[in-house]
């Protein structure tokens, strides 16, 4: 195990970190929004819109069944647009929120389906307004559910962001291809993975504790 | 929570309300006409069984469930025809109460209670004295920062109560809130429901399947069969004279509709009818002694109609034709209604 560079995990490692955690944000930023809109479009006691759901819905769909692989690689010109190069870690956030965003729309749809209709007829019957329903009853009643969802969604984004390292991407991931696959490092690769195995279940037993903590039921 | 003095009443009224869904091809009438009035300060139960559209015709009063065709009007304000934020405005007068509570789970008892006064824009330090005032008042001191999921049905019926009264309503709105209760619980929702119109003056609209609701609080009662009003009156009225082949089977079902017809036959079978202070008297005695017959009672009930004493008992008398007539004008002159009992084997 002499030959592995330890500073270049470490950095790969902060590299990985950070991604995942941009991307997460941004997803949650983007994708929250859109599983609100789907729930709301598609609940009759808010604001039904049949039209506008079905438009998202196949919207949402389209970018999920594309494999993430073809996706980092078609979003590469908006990459260039917003970041202004296609390599690095900052280059590679795109893809990943482009990706994930739809994903965690549809797991926060599921997330606020479960919400009691009940509780929000009867904010209604106590004069409260949609905009109000939505932040005071769906989402909070949602919590658990939608904590569940980032957990993940972040998750799902390292295993991304590994993949990232094949267009040059950084983290954790590109250090495994460059070193394991094309030097044949196993060890480096190893090294990488198991990295990578108790960042996830780190973030997994995160997760959890905060379910555990906002379920009240 | 002070008494009621000085509170502004409110009557509501609902006319020619109708409730058309289509499904499909098909068209369901849910409310086929109705009007029915809610005199300020009553309790009016509206009853019958699921599917009659009791619920709907509830939801209408706050505009849940906007009706398809008709007019309603709350304190002289005509709803149905409100923009969205000002109806959101009227609602806020009326508190409403479900069979599932539908507290927010995610919210501690303080909170819950405090939502309606954050619609309100009341002040975070009148909106904790007002939320510990109106759980005192439930019977809830204390319980401030419990999660709903820590309380019984019962804690969780009266928070949501204190809930709906908490921006001090005229207005209650009760959606079979007893209906998932124990029968014990079920009289201490009651009596909370009873005291919000006795000490606050509150109007309640109670939709309820159980006769026996409608005994023990109602003023009075619209029967509902089917998306129509089919008997309408007091509480007294409906109880004790049922018209409607409907009104009589839920009577029956509440245990009120006494025949004695598994008591074999001991003479002339009457059902009387006690309303008053006159069913903890010693009625039949004095009767049977002023106009010397003898009697055997067979089946009865005493129980109290809202506060009122009432009682029902199916009594056989032996005598002579003559002797009978006399106790039966004696009876008649104490305040007893006296009616043959009806023998109607297909019943039951």
């Amino acid at each position: 195990m002499t030959d592995i560079v330890w500073p270049e995990i470490w950095q790969a490692t902060w590299e990985t970190l950070y991604m995942v955690g941009i991307a997460t944000a941004l997803t949650v930023i983007l994708g929250l929004p859109l599983g609100v809109l789907l729930v709301l479009w598609s609940t009759p006691r808010l604001r039904p819109q049949a039209v506008l759901y079905q438009v998202l819905s196949v919207v949402v769909n389209i970018v999920r069944s594309v494999p993430f692989v073809i996706l980092m690689i078609a979003v590469i010109p908006v990459t260039e647009w917003i970041v202004g190069t296609s390599i690095g870690v900052n280059a590679a956030i795109v893809p990943l929120v482009i990706g994930a965003a739809p994903f965690f729309a549809r797991l926060a749809e599921s997330a606020m389906r479960e919400v009691d209709p009940g509780v929000m007829e009867a904010a209604r019957a106590m004069g409260a307004s949609t905009w109000v329903i939505i932040w005071r009853v769906l989402l909070p009643e949602a919590r658990p559910g939608l904590i569940a969802a980032v957990t993940i969604t972040a998750v799902t984004l390292v295993g991304y962001s590994a993949m990232s390292g094949v267009i040059g991407g950084g983290g954790l991931g590109d250090l495994a291809v460059r070193y394991g696959y094309e030097r044949f490092q196993t060890d480096v690769m190893l090294v990488t993975t198991a990295l990578m195995v108790v960042l996830v279940q780190i973030m997994q037993m995160i997760g959890d504790r905060l379910v555990q903590h906002y379920a009240r039921r | 929570m002070g008494p009621a003095e000085g509170r502004r009443g409110v009557t509501i009224r609902l006319e020619h309300i109708s409730k058309r869904y289509r499904l499909g091809q098909r068209e369901t009438v849910a409310l086929d006409d109705v009007s029915i009035t809610v005199e300020r300060g009553e309790i009016l139960g509206l009853i019958g069984h699921s599917g009659a559209g009791k619920s709907t015709l509830l939801r209408c009063i706050n505009l849940l469930e906007r009706p398809s065709s008709g007019t309603v009007t709350v304190d002289g304000v005509r709803l149905d025809t409100l923009p969205e934020r000002e109806l959101q405005r009227q609602r806020r007068r009326m508190g409403m109460i479900f069979q599932h509570f539908h507290l927010l789970s995610s919210a501690t008892v303080a909170e819950n209670v405090a939502f309606p006064l954050r619609l309100a824009g009341v002040s975070r330090t009148d909106r904790e004295r007002r939320v510990r005032e109106v759980l005192h008042w439930v019977g809830l001191a204390g319980f401030e920062d419990k999660y709903p999921s820590q309380l019984s049905g019962g804690q969780k019926q009266r928070v949501a109560i204190a809930r709906a009264l908490a921006p001090g309503p005229d207005v209650l709105l009760c959606d079979e809130a007893t209906s998932a209760l124990d029968p014990q619980t079920t009289q201490t929702i009651l009596d909370l429901l009873l005291a919000a119109q006795r000490e606050l003056g509150v109007t309640l609209v109670v939709v309820t399947h159980d006769m026996s609701v409608v005994q023990r609080i109602c003023d009075r009662v619209v029967v509902m069969h089917r998306g129509r009003v089919v008997e309408t009156g007091t509480a007294a009225d409906v109880l004790l004279d049922p018209r409607h082949e409907l009104t009589r089977e839920l009577v029956r079902e509440a245990g009120w509709q006494m025949t004695g017809r598994h008591a074999p036959l001991m003479g002339r079978r009457t059902v009387l009818t006690f309303v008053g202070d006159n069913v903890y008297e010693p009625v039949l005695m004095r009767v049977a002694q002023a106009a010397g017959v003898t009697f055997s009672i067979v089946e009865g009930r005493i129980d109290r109609l809202k506060v009122q004493p009432f009682g029902r008992i199916v009594v056989d008398w032996q005598g002579t034709d003559e002797q009978w007539k006399r106790a039966a004008a004696l009876l008649e002159a104490l305040g007893v209604s006296v009616s043959e009992a009806v023998t109607t084997g297909s019943r039951g």
